[in-house]
Order: structure tokens, then sequence, then C-alpha cells
């Protein structure tokens, strides 16, 4: 027996003015899961979170988190999801534990049911030694792990994170994504958006791309690695003018150039058959480049996000 | 960590206690009040034979009273919802399970209980000065009790007015609404001086301030409400619901002190933004928003009157808005017998439903369209006092300014005081009759929309 989706997204659409910010997106979410949630500035990601979070009305459509849909009965979904924005404010003339302990009342935590809830969460965010800390005086990522725990006060089984890792340093940022491992081990839902591919796709079981308000992939990051891919990345390295080789390659049918690197270039070569590469390498040679290396690379993700985002808009650069 | 709230304090209470308490705003408010306090009873002390600076020093003392508890809260009151907004905090609060209602009303608990303690630490100097000044006891501490009272009243309009304060046209509107009332009101405390040449007694403001105070701070706390609410919340029915007992408790104080144009003026100021905003509103399409309020399910009765007066849409509000002015009419002694004032009352009539209806009919901010109509006909009755001033239609234009719009249109204010009323009231109430028909077919539209959208729920 198939389990019911916690979130159900379908057919939603958001317009602000003449803008329309998502149009009509559907997606699932079984219990469970991380998703990743990708896309350029701008595409939809924080509209969508946004209304999943019952902080917008759609424009049409529906989103039912645990069967309840988000915009008849805010009040049955905000209990089961915390939600963590990009941008947040923090009060003044509050310390850390108060500010975690003003929630937990919020949420309906009494006496010592809510100072156990408070030390659990403080103990889980690694938050006790700043306890007595202003709260609007901390580091970005002291600040993030505060706003997290903050989300996990009432327990909820759904989270949902706008770009909780941006502007992260990288200390922050291994410790974020280690409290994110263990909520995923803790069977939380989570649902979080980034730029950063790579680090998604280590944390999260399925990726949703999003461009221009339209979803255009809904995967496992080995699918979106292995299946629909219908071009090769390769590095050439040559001896000579990398300038020609910028000239030449464009020049040549089904390439395109990525990037130019220190000694060469990565070309994306469309199809991907040995034929195709073949083809490619003789070119080189018979053209007068002094081919040293010539390898196909492994797929990145950032790659694969480029090609998905081309093939459904042509026209972008 | 030790912490001094009971578990049963709303925990925006004690957010805004423990934020507020050690706010350099209310450390300094509280440290120069006692300093001056000290001054003042020092004055006092040395001015004891002497009137004058007995009266400097009493002077002084309220000021500095009146400056705290109906200056500086009620401006932190402003900014208590909108620092929420601009800081995106309230999104945060909105998402736990702390009601709009509940955040506002905390917010001004906990504002209220600081005026509380800034006014016990006053008490002390007001023994001192009974003391060494020989000053009344009783009507010093009354009346900085009044003082109380009317902080809190000014406190909920401060929270009511707030979530307007963090966007620009909201300041510019506060800013606009800060002069008239700086106007309008010193009229109203005047008000039967102005028309028999008489004050009213202290007796009525106390009577006023006990019976409708805490009605005030209901309703302008609920103005709070409309705005920080989720959009599916309906916050309209409760809304109505203070304005009607609001009309019904002024008009009946008028009648039992004597004081009906007085009431009737004080009611018509306090029911107006709820009539106006009710009449504007635009409500979303979402079946929550038009469910029977809770207090009225398992009453037949009490539902449909509800349906009927209280729920959100055009007919329901025009309906409440009928009841309420009849209300206010009733009470106010009123028998249609004067000729000019039953055009009056057509003008003013024709003045709001025209730029309603057209306001309505518009896409966007009917309220900003409204505003703007309203100050357009401003503008021209501004023409006609300067230009015209013998006629008798200026004097009618005034009574609301579109009313002038629509004399304009006649060309009538040019022509002699005996053609120019009839005219005007046949132009007016034919306008008037052609809003009436537009917003009925408006509300017609509106209704059917509304049970589609309960029914595609259902």
């Amino acid at each position: 027996m198939s389990q019911r989706p916690l979130v159900e997204v379908r057919d939603l659409r958001r317009r602000f003015k003449e803008v329309e910010a998502v149009r009509g997106i559907s997606f699932a979410i079984e219990p469970g899961q991380v998703v990743g949630f990708i896309g350029a500035n701008g595409a939809g990601k924080t509209t969508t979170m946004r209304m999943m979070a019952t902080l917008e009305s759609p424009t049409s459509g529906s989103i039912r988190i645990g069967g309840y849909n988000v915009v008849h009965h805010p009040s049955e979904v905000r209990r089961l999801l915390g939600w963590m924005p990009d941008a947040y404010g923090m009060y003044q003339n509050m310390v850390v534990e108060e500010y975690l302990d003003f929630y937990a009342r919020a949420f309906g935590f009494r006496g010592a049911e809510r100072a156990r809830r408070v030390a659990e969460v403080m103990e889980f965010a690694n938050l006790v030694d700043i306890a007595d800390r202003p709260a609007n005086k901390l580091s970005k990522g002291m600040g993030q792990r505060l706003t997290l725990g903050r989300t996990l006060l009432h327990d909820p089984p759904l989270l949902i994170l706008d770009e909780p890792a941006a502007g992260l340093d990288p200390k922050a940022r291994v410790d974020f994504k280690h409290l994110v491992r263990l909520l995923a081990q803790e069977g939380k839902t989570l649902f979080i958006s980034s730029h950063i591919l790579s680090e998604l796709a280590e944390m999260c079981d399925t990726l949703l791309f999003i461009e221009r308000g339209r979803l255009v992939h809904h995967g496992s990051s080995e699918s979106l690695l292995s299946g629909g891919c219908e071009s090769a990345v390769v590095g050439i390295r040559i001896l000579g003018d990398l300038a020609q080789l910028a000239e030449w390659v464009p020049l040549q049918p089904g390439a395109e150039l990525i990037e130019l690197t220190r000694q060469g270039a990565r070309v994306r070569l469309t199809p991907d058959t040995p034929e195709a590469l073949a083809a490619f390498l003789r070119a080189a040679i018979k053209d007068g480049h002094a081919v040293c290396d010539f390898h196909r690379e492994d797929r990145k993700l950032e790659d694969a996000f480029v090609e998905i985002i081309n093939r459904h808009n042509p026209f972008a650069p | 960590m030790t912490d001094p709230f009971p578990d049963w304090l709303s925990p925006i209470i004690v957010k805004e206690l423990r934020q507020g308490l050690r706010s350099r705003g209310f450390v300094s408010l509280l440290s120069i009040l006692q300093a001056a306090m000290v001054l003042c009873v020092f004055v006092t002390v040395e001015s004891a034979s002497n009137s004058v600076g007995s009266q400097a020093s009493t002077a002084f003392f309220w000021m500095l009273a009146g400056g705290a508890l109906l200056v500086g809260l009620p401006l932190a009151a402003v900014m208590s919802l909108s620092s929420e907004i601009k800081a995106n905090t309230l999104e945060l609060l909105s998402l736990t399970p702390l009601s709009a209602w509940r955040i506002a009303a905390g917010k001004w608990s906990a504002l209220f209980l600081q005026g509380v303690l800034l006014t016990t630490t006053l008490l002390p100097y007001v023994v001192l000065r009974y003391f060494v000044g020989g000053l009344d006891l009783l009507r010093e501490v009354s009346l900085l009790l009044l003082m109380l009272a009317g902080s809190g009243i000014l406190l909920a309009v401060g929270v009511g007015l707030s979530p307007l304060a963090h966007r620009l046209v909201g300041r510019v509107l506060l800013g606009v609404g800060a002069i008239i009332a700086f106007n309008a009101l010193p009229a109203l405390f005047v008000g039967s001086g102005m028309f028999r040449g008489t004050s009213l007694p202290v007796g009525y403001w106390v009577a006023v301030i006990l019976c409708l105070g805490p009605l005030i701070i209901l309703e302008a706390l609920e103005m709070g409400v409309a705005g920080i609410a989720p959009p599916g919340e309906d916050t309209t029915s409760r809304r109505r619901l203070l304005a009607v007992a609001i009309a019904l408790v002024a008009g009946v104080l008028g009648v039992v002190w004597g004081e009906r144009l007085a009431s009737l003026i004080l009611g018509s100021l306090l029911v107006a933004p709820v009539v106006l905003s009710s009449l504007m509103e635009k409500a979303p399409l979402i079946p929550t928003r038009y469910d029977a309020p809770r207090w009225t399910r398992g009453n037949g009765v009490l539902r449909k009157l509800a349906a009927v007066f209280l729920q959100p849409g055009l007919a329901s509000a025009a309906a409440f808005s009928t009841l309420v002015v009849a209300i206010l009419i009733f009470f106010s002694g009123y028998r249609f017998g004067d000729e000019k004032i039953n055009i009056g009352l057509l003008f003013a009539l024709g003045a709001l439903v025209m730029p309603l209806a057209v306001a309505r009919l518009l896409k966007g901010p009917a309220f900003a369209y409204f505003l703007a109509m309203q100050a357009l006909g401003f503008v021209i009755f501004i023409y006609l006092t300067v230009f015209h001033r013998n006629t008798e239609v200026v004097e009618l234009s005034g009574f609301l300014p579109t009313a002038a719009f629509l004399l304009y249109l006649s060309g009538s204010f040019t022509t002699s005081t005996a053609g120019t009323a009839p005219v005007a009231a046949v132009l007016a109430g034919g306008v008037t009759l052609l809003s009436i028909v537009v917003l009925a077919w408006l509300a017609r539209c509106e209704r059917r929309e509304i049970a589609a959208c309960r029914s595609e729920e259902s």
C-alpha cells in the first residue's frame, strides 16, 4: 500500500501584477524525503516555498500538506511545518535562550516541558555555548543554527528551508550540512532550496529544478547525471594558442565551448556517441591543434543543470 | 535560566516586557521622568508660599506625565507591529499558534503595563506634592488614572495603525490623519461649546472613557489585527459588531447625559473608519473568510443576522452601514423635518456612494481611489468657497467635499440661492440612485463568486 504524499502541489500559479512568478508547477513529496529545490535567482523558488508555508496565497492551483489545503486550513498546516526564510530578523534586547523560550511559549509549551524542549533544541543545534549571547548580534552561521533551532521547537514533520547555506563560511556550511543529515536520519521531510548544487546533491534524495516559474526536472541526482542526457563533456589540452582553440570549437558540428581552462578547454559535444567524440578529436588534430590530452569528463550537476535550462530556454545566455 | 514570568502570561507580553523594560527608550524615559519629578517636588517645596511657582510646578508635572503617557508610549505603539513587519519577524510569529488578535492584544497589554509602571512611579511624587504643596490628593490621583485610561486608548489606536506605518503611503496617511485628529479632537472636546456656547461636562467624558473606552480599545486593536491576519481569517465580523456596539453605547450616553449632538459626532467619528473600510473591502475568495462567526454557530437567528450584517461582502457592508447610521440618527433625536438638512443628507449619501461605486468598479486599491476622489472634491470645495462665498450651495458642498463635485458638474453653483438647491438635489439624487444601482449589481456579482468559491471547497 502506498503512503499518501506529505506535500502535494498541483498546477500552482502565482502572479504579481504583470509578472507570473510561478507558472503551473506540480509535484509531490513523500514523508521522510529530502528534496532539493534548485533554480536561478528569480526562478520562483522563494515564492513557491512561501506559498507552501502559508505566507502567500496562490493565484490558482493548490497545495496540500498532510492532506490540508494551505489556503483553507493554514492553522492545521502550520502545525506540520517549520519555515526557515532566507532573510530573517532577530529581536533586540533578547538573548539566544530567551528567544527560543519565547517561541516555545508561543508554540504552547508550558513549565518543565518548555525548559526541556528548549534545552533539547539548544543541544541539537549546538547553541548551549552561546545561550547568553544577544540574539541580534550573532554571526551568520550562529544565526542560522538559532533559526533552525526555532523551526524545530514544535517538532514538525516537514521543514522548509530557503537558502539555508547562503552566506555561510565553509566551517558553518559543514556544520549546517551535518545538522541537515541528522534531521534526515530522524525521519524529517526536508524541502531545501539552494544555489549550491553539489551540496544539495549530497544531502537530497530528489532534486527539483525550477526555471522561470516552471518545473524543468524532478528526480534524483543520479538520474540527473545519468539519464536524459544528450551530450558529453570533454576536456581537451593543447600545446599552443588557446585563442585559436576558442575560435575553432564553435565551428565544429555539435560542439559548444563551456569554458577555457589553463591549457585547454571544456567542450560539450552533441550527440553523446563514441563516433562524435572520435570525429571531434580527429578534426582537432587535422586542423593543426597539438592535442596533448583528450578525455571524457564525469558529468557535473552544474552542467546537467545548465543543459536542462538550455533545453527549456534555448535563448538563455 | 531563572524565569520570572508565569506560564499563564501571554508569550507576546513576556517577550514585549523582556524587550521593552530593557530598551533604551523605556529606561531613558523612566530615568528622565524620575529626575524631572524630583526637580518638580523641589520646586513645589521652594514655592510653597508662591502661587505662580506652585502653578508652574503643577503644569510641569502634568506636562511630563502627559508627555510620557499620552505621547511617548503611543509613539512606541505606532512602531510596535510595523517594526515586526520591517524586521521580517511577524511572519515567523504568524506561523506559531498565536493568532493575529493575541499578537496585537499582547503588544497593547505590554505597553499598557509599561504605562501602569510609569504611573506607579509617579504616585509617590503626587503624595509628596500633597504633603509639601497642599494639593488635592484625590483629584490629582483621579486625573493621573484618567490619563492612564486615555493612554490605554491612544496605545490601542497606535497599535491599530501600526501595520500602516511600515509603508510610505501608510506614513503619509498617518501624518494626514494626525493633522486632522489634532484639528478635529479639540473641536470635539468643546463640541457643545461650538454649537451652544458651553463646554461638555467632565462627568460625560468620564462616562465616555469608562463605557466607550474598552470598546474603542477593542475596535482599534481589531484594525491592527486586520492588517496582520492571514487572508483566510475573517476579521470583518468582529470589527462590525464592535462598531454597532460603539454606536449604541455612544447613543445611550448622549441620551443619558443630554449630550445627543456631541454623542452623534463622537459616535460618527468612531464608526466611520469601520464603515468606510467595510464598504471598500475586497475580501479574497477564501471560503474560511465567509464562515459564520463561532459565537453564532448553533443559533439560527444569530447566524442569519451575522450573514446579513457582519460577514465580509459589499451587500452586508451596505446593510451594516445602514444599521449603524440608523442607530446614530435614532439616538440623536433628529426627526426628518428640516428640508435643508434632508438635502444635506442626500448630498452626504451621494458623496459617499458615487466615489464608492467608482472605486469599486475600478481594479486596484479602492480606498486610494475613494480618497483621491474626496481630495478632488475638496479642491473644488476650496475653489467654490473662495470664489462663490455668497451662495448657499457652498454650505451644502462643504457637508462632504464630493458633493461639491456634483454641484460643479451641474454648473449650478453660479445660480442664485433660490434656484440652486432643487437643481442640485435632483442631480445629486440621480447620481446617487445610479451609484446605488451599480453597487447593487457589484454586490450581486460578488455574492455569486463567494457562493461558487464556497461550494467548490465543500
